[in-house]
C-alpha cells in the first residue's frame, strides 16, 4: 500500500565521475544525485525536486553541484557551482517545507537550503531514489567510483525521522554490472538490491 | 518580470552621474539642467564575451540532448528575468538572479538533463554571457516555443 513520506536524507562522498571529452561536450553526463517525486492529480511522476554531483553539465566539463525540479510551469535544473573530488562526505536531503499543508518541497546539503520547488503534493512524495545515473546507455565513455549513499533516513507522514528508507524508496543504478550488464555497458558497483552500494565500498 | 535588472541598467540619476562624470573628464557633451524623473531607466551595452551565435551554436552541439531542432533564438536577459518570465517557482539563496545570460530558445526534442530523462518539445538554455557554461535550462511540455518569450527584452550586447 502506498505511504507517502515527507523527507528522505542520503549520503555520499566527492568521488569520482569520469567521462570522456568528446562524450561530455555533446552533453552527456553522469550523476550521483538523489531524488523525490510529489505528483499531483494521481500522476506520481509529474512533480519533483533532484539534486546531487554530475559531471557533464549540458556540456560543461567539470564537476559539480547541480538541482532540478519539476513544478506547474514545467522542468528546470540550475548548476549550483564548481564541486571538488575531494572524497569529503556530505549529507543530501528532499524534504517537505514549513508544515504538513504546504506544496514545497526543497534539497539540501549538509542542511543547508540549495533549491525549493512549489506545486508540489502536499501529501508527501510517493517514491524517492538516490543513485547513478547515466545519459544514453553505458558504453565505455564514462564511470564511477562506488558510491556509498549510506546511512538513510526518511521522514514519514507523522514527521518522525527512521533510520534507512522506507518501501517507496530505492536505491538505483543506471545499467549496473551484474544484473544483466557486463563492462564496459555498465556501470561500477553491482546490483545487489538495497545493500548494492555498501558491498561495493571503495 | 523586472527586464531592467541586472548590471546593465542604470537609472536616470546613475546616467546623469555617469554624464556630470564623463563632462569633468574633458567631456564636451550635454549636461541637462533638469534631472529626468526617477523612473526613467537607460540601458547601457553588456559587455560579453560570448557573442549571440556562440551561445546558440554552444547549445546546438548537444546532441546528446537535443534532436530535430527546427528553431533557435537568443536573447540577452538576466537569469532572474527567464525566472520571473517562465512563471517557475524555482528558488535558490545562491542563486545569482542578476548575472548575465544569454537565453537560447530551442524549438526541437529535448531529453532533459534530471528526471531521468524526460523527453519536452521546447527548451530554454541560459549561458554565461563570460564563460560560455550553462548555467540553467527551463522546458514545457506544451507548444513548440516558450510562449513567454516574448516577455524577455533583449538588452544590448557592446560591440
Amino acid at each position: 500500500m502506498f505511504q507517502p513520506e515527507k523527507a528522505h536524507l542520503a549520503n555520499w562522498s566527492n568521488l569520482g565521475l569520469g567521462g570522456n571529452a568528446s562524450w561530455l561536450a555533446a552533453g552527456y553526463h553522469i550523476n550521483q544525485s538523489i531524488w523525490e517525486y510529489h505528483g499531483v492529480g494521481g500522476v506520481c511522476t509529474n512533480r519533483w525536486v533532484e539534486t546531487g554531483l554530475t559531471l557533464g553539465f549540458h556540456g560543461n566539463p567539470y564537476y559539480q553541484y547541480y538541482a532540478a525540479g519539476v513544478d506547474a510551469a514545467g522542468y528546470s535544473d540550475l548548476s549550483l557551482g564548481i564541486a571538488v573530488q575531494d572524497n569529503s562526505s556530505h549529507s543530501y536531503k528532499v524534504e517537505q517545507q514549513i508544515s504538513s499543508s504546504s506544496a514545497v518541497y526543497a534539497a539540501f546539503r549538509d542542511g543547508n537550503l540549495l533549491v525549493s520547488y512549489a506545486g508540489q503534493n502536499p501529501s508527501g512524495s510517493c517514491v524517492a531514489q538516490a543513485g547513478l545515473e547515466v545519459s544514453g546507455s553505458p558504453d565505455g565513455n564514462s564511470s564511477a567510483a562506488n558510491f556509498d549513499v549510506t546511512p538513510l533516513k526518511y521522514k514519514n507522514t507523522s514527521g518522525t525521522w527512521h533510520t534507512g528508507w522506507a518501501s517507496t524508496s530505492e536505491l538505483w543504478i543506471d545499467n549496473p554490472c551484474g544484473a544483466g550488464y557486463s563492462p564496459p555497458n555498465c556501470l561500477n558497483g553491482a546490483y545487489y538490491g538495497t545493500n548494492r552500494w555498501q558491498d561495493n565500498k571503495p | 518580470m523586472n527586464q531592467w535588472s541586472g548590471s546593465l541598467v542604470v537609472t536616470a540619476a546613475a546616467a546623469a552621474v555617469l554624464t556630470l562624470s564623463a563632462c569633468g573628464a574633458g567631456g564636451t557633451t550635454h549636461v541637462g539642467t533638469a534631472a529626468p524623473p526617477s523612473s526613467v531607466s537607460t540601458t547601457v551595452p553588456v559587455t560579453v564575451k560570448i557573442t549571440q551565435d556562440q551561445a546558440i551554436e554552444r547549445v546546438t552541439r548537444l546532441t546528446a540532448e537535443l534532436s530535430d531542432v527546427t528553431r533557435t533564438d537568443a536573447k540577452l536577459v538576466t537569469v532572474g528575468d527567464v525566472i520571473d518570465a517562465s512563471g517557475s517557482s524555482v528558488s535558490a539563496p545562491d542563486l545569482a538572479r542578476a548575472q548575465d545570460v544569454w537565453a537560447v530558445a530551442v524549438s526541437g526534442t529535448f531529453v532533459s538533463f534530471g528526471g531521468h530523462g524526460v523527453k519536452y518539445p521546447w527548451a530554454l538554455y541560459l549561458v554565461n554571457v563570460d564563460s560560455g557554461d550553462i548555467v540553467g535550462t527551463f522546458a514545457g511540455e506544451t507548444g513548440l516555443w516558450p510562449d513567454y518569450w516574448d516577455k524577455l527584452t533583449s538588452m544590448t550586447p557592446a560591440s
